[in-house]
């Protein structure tokens, strides 16, 4: 860290995280007439979970069936849910969606289209009408970025890359800007903001199997929790069903389109289509984490595949029918197919659950301010949209641009009536001492050890199923690595050019916090609602738990306590919740 | 066999004067069966932490932050399978920031796979 010349730059509304939702609140700062200033740990379009966006997004224009709307999404996105989402934040973003999402189109993003001209949408697990809008290839995620990036630099903004913020600075209790580390030669830069917008994505690298960018380490929550913002909802993550497992030359690669489009069929090892057994009431076209949790049940019960999953299969359909629909619906997904020389009309994939998505996050109002003032969090940063679990087809990146829209142009209005404020040196100063002890700490363990250790003991002690027994334990072992590893954590080489040592570790400990969060929040819910399963209170109890858990750190300490969720407009029912109660 | 050789383009600017070639040996867990960026994690946390290169969707071989040079071909590290001799290098043609990690702007343009 260079001592000497640490530069300060200023903004109106600083945004760190440059994908959808941060790339979405820039834009529309930028035409609120703010003076925008975005940053991202790496680089745009080239980090987060966006450009990963397979299925799509969701918007309720009922182009394809007209009894959908905003009201229907709504009452889906609760249903799924379980009830526990924000009603207010939530109304507020179904009624955008039907104007932001299509807003990408004009931006560069190309979609699938009927011949009348109208958005195509299919219906995925968890939405009554098909809602789902896809980009063209069946890749959404490039066709995201493409529009994001090109409006991006239609406006003139040039996002500050390769810059990774390790500090929110304050003043009296309001964000006053942040500090980062430039990655490219180690410097620290403190920026002055009016604004600070949030949109560092999720936090699946918590756990061993993920599907999660490298990026998702949960920087932005963590930032939050240090100056005593509220999260929420910690204890809910996503676990995904379609992620391959093997072949290893296909592992990884995103093949869930087979299911949603293909309907492609899951099978144990005897051949049986299990997924009915679990899930009756959807006929096996239930939500991500039934769906996870039953494939993760047959392995324990040794009915898996080799890799620990499941076998996926499309050969119930006629060869040539899927072939034909693959060079349509996912050319990507062929290609690669036929460059390892796998068939998929002859052999099953193996499929099983990774960690996809984050539904707690920063407790936001439907202003996506958060508990503090001058900070506002978009995206998968926040909370209150999903409840316990989001559906399936492409509401984050609804989230991610009707958030954008409203973090951005209210964010920016808010900021031209505001002044910067005073930071004091000691912040500055204190930061700086931190980073470079740390820097210079080269023995101990290091970030990437660090992180591993985390990620194993969430998946084992925090996964598919959990119980009073796992909880304490892995809160139990989330301590002892506090005690005694975070004191010796430490960095490689000292090297100030693109320190990824002293990037690890500042993510480990991010990592370490929210794991702590995760686990005790888990531990409070006595209940299983959606991806929250405890094996020892398997079913939904509304009359105890149709509450948030909410988090926030006062003296060095967490504090936790519970509130019912905002409702204006359906109420959650009073009857028992099933676990496939998806309407 | 079990152990993989697997050679990799070094250089620091802060502290090289040139580029140079570093060697390392990877036991099976680190590289069979899996891809290339995954035994670059490997050697990264296991035997040389000031190792840098780039990395976001690690898997999905679409968002071309680990492009780079696999055995002289441009290649993403997510989408090769790792072998037991493999030669890493930044992508060619790119401005060298670090190790393996270049700049992708080149004449104001973007470029990628």
């Amino acid at each position: 860290m260079n001592r000497t010349n640490d530069p300060e730059l200023s903004c109106d509304v600083l945004i760190i995280g440059t994908e959808a939702a941060g790339a979405k609140a820039a834009i529309e700062a930028n035409l609120a007439g703010a003076k925008v200033l975005v940053v991202t740990k790496g680089l745009m379009g080239r980090s987060g979970a966006t450009v990963m966006a397979g299925a799509g997004v969701q918007a309720p224009l009922g182009h394809m069936d007209s009894r959908d709307n905003p009201d229907v999404f709504h009452l889906d996105m609760l249903k799924g849910g379980a009830f526990l989402n924000n009603q207010k934040l939530l109304d507020r973003l179904v009624n955008l969606a039907n104007s932001e999402v299509p807003k990408l189109e004009k931006w560069g993003s190309v979609f699938e289209k009927t011949e009348d001209g109208k958005f195509f949408q299919s219906q995925l697990p968890g939405s009554s009408y098909p809602r789902t809008l896809r980009g063209v290839g069946g890749e959404g995620g490039v066709q995201w970025r493409k529009g994001l990036k090109a409006e991006i630099k239609r406006q003139g903004i040039v996002p500050m890359e390769d810059f990774f913020v390790t500090k929110l600075l304050t003043s009296n209790g309001e964000v006053a800007g942040a500090m980062g580390i430039s990655l490219p030669e180690g410097r620290l830069v403190t920026i002055r903001s009016k604004i600070t917008i949030l949109a560092t994505g999720g936090c699946g690298q918590l756990f061993l199997k993920t599907d999660t960018p490298a990026t998702a380490t949960g920087d932005g929550m963590a930032l939050a929790l240090d100056l005593g913002a509220e999260l929420m909802d910690m204890e809910f993550h996503q676990f995904f069903p379609y992620h391959c497992y093997g072949p290893p030359v296909l592992a990884g690669f995103p093949v869930a389109t087979l299911r949603y489009s293909l309907r492609a069929k899951l099978y144990n090892s005897r051949g049986e289509e299990f997924l009915e057994r679990y899930m009756p009431l959807s006929k096996a076209w239930g939500l991500r984490d039934p769906t996870s949790r039953a494939i993760f049940i047959e392995n324990k019960q040794r009915r898996g595949s080799p890799h620990g999953g499941a076998y996926m299969s499309v050969m119930h359909l006629p060869a040539n029918l899927i072939r034909e629909s693959m060079k349509f619906v996912m050319p990507r997904l062929m290609a690669k197919t036929e460059k390892v020389g796998f068939d998929l009309t002859q052999e099953a994939l193996e499929v099983g659950p990774a960690v996809h998505y984050t539904m707690g996050g920063i407790r936001v109002n439907e202003h996506c301010e958060s508990t503090v003032p001058r900070l506002i969090a978009v995206g998968e940063n926040a909370s209150g949209m999903d409840g316990a679990e989001r559906i399936d087809g492409g509401p984050a990146i609804t989230w991610c641009l009707t958030m954008g829209y409203i973090g951005g142009a209210e964010g920016a209005a808010k900021a031209m009536k505001l002044d910067w404020l005073p930071v004091d040196e000691g912040q500055v100063v204190a930061e700086r001492d931190r980073l470079e002890k740390l820097l210079h700490r080269n023995q101990g363990i290091t970030g990437f050890d660090l992180k591993e250790k985390i990620k194993n003991i969430m998946w084992e002690q925090c996964g598919l199923l959990r119980d009073k027994a796992s909880l304490e334990e892995g809160l139990r072992l989330i301590r002892e690595v506090k005690k005694n590893d975070l004191p010796r954590l430490s960095v490689p080489s000292s090297s100030k050019c693109y320190n990824q040592g002293l990037v690890s570790a500042i993510e480990a400990e991010n990592m370490l916090k929210l794991a702590e969060l995760a686990l005790t929040s888990a531990g409070m819910r006595e209940e299983s609602r959606r991806s929250h399963y405890r094996t020892d209170f398997p079913v939904a109890d509304n009359a105890n738990w149709l509450k948030n858990i909410i988090v926030k750190q006062e003296d060095g300490r967490y504090t936790y306590t519970t509130a019912p969720p905002i409702v204006i407009k359906f109420e959650p029912p009073h009857e028992e919740i099933s676990e496939e109660n998806y309407g | 066999m079990d152990e993989a050789k697997v050679t990799v383009y070094r250089f620091d600017p802060t502290t090289d004067k040139e580029a140079r070639y570093q060697t390392y040996t990877v036991p099976a867990g680190g590289w069979k069966d899996l891809k290339v960026l995954d035994t670059l994690r490997y050697i990264r946390q296991h035997l040389d932490g000031s190792l840098a290169f780039r990395e976001s969707c690690r898997q999905y071989q679409i968002c071309s932050a680990c492009m780079m040079m696999v055995n002289k071909k441009l290649s993403l590290a997510c989408e090769v399978m790792a072998t037991p001799e493999m030669l890493i290098e930044p992508a060619a043609n790119y401005t060298l920031l670090k190790d393996l990690i270049v700049s992708f702007h080149r004449s104001g343009k973007e470029e990628g796979i």
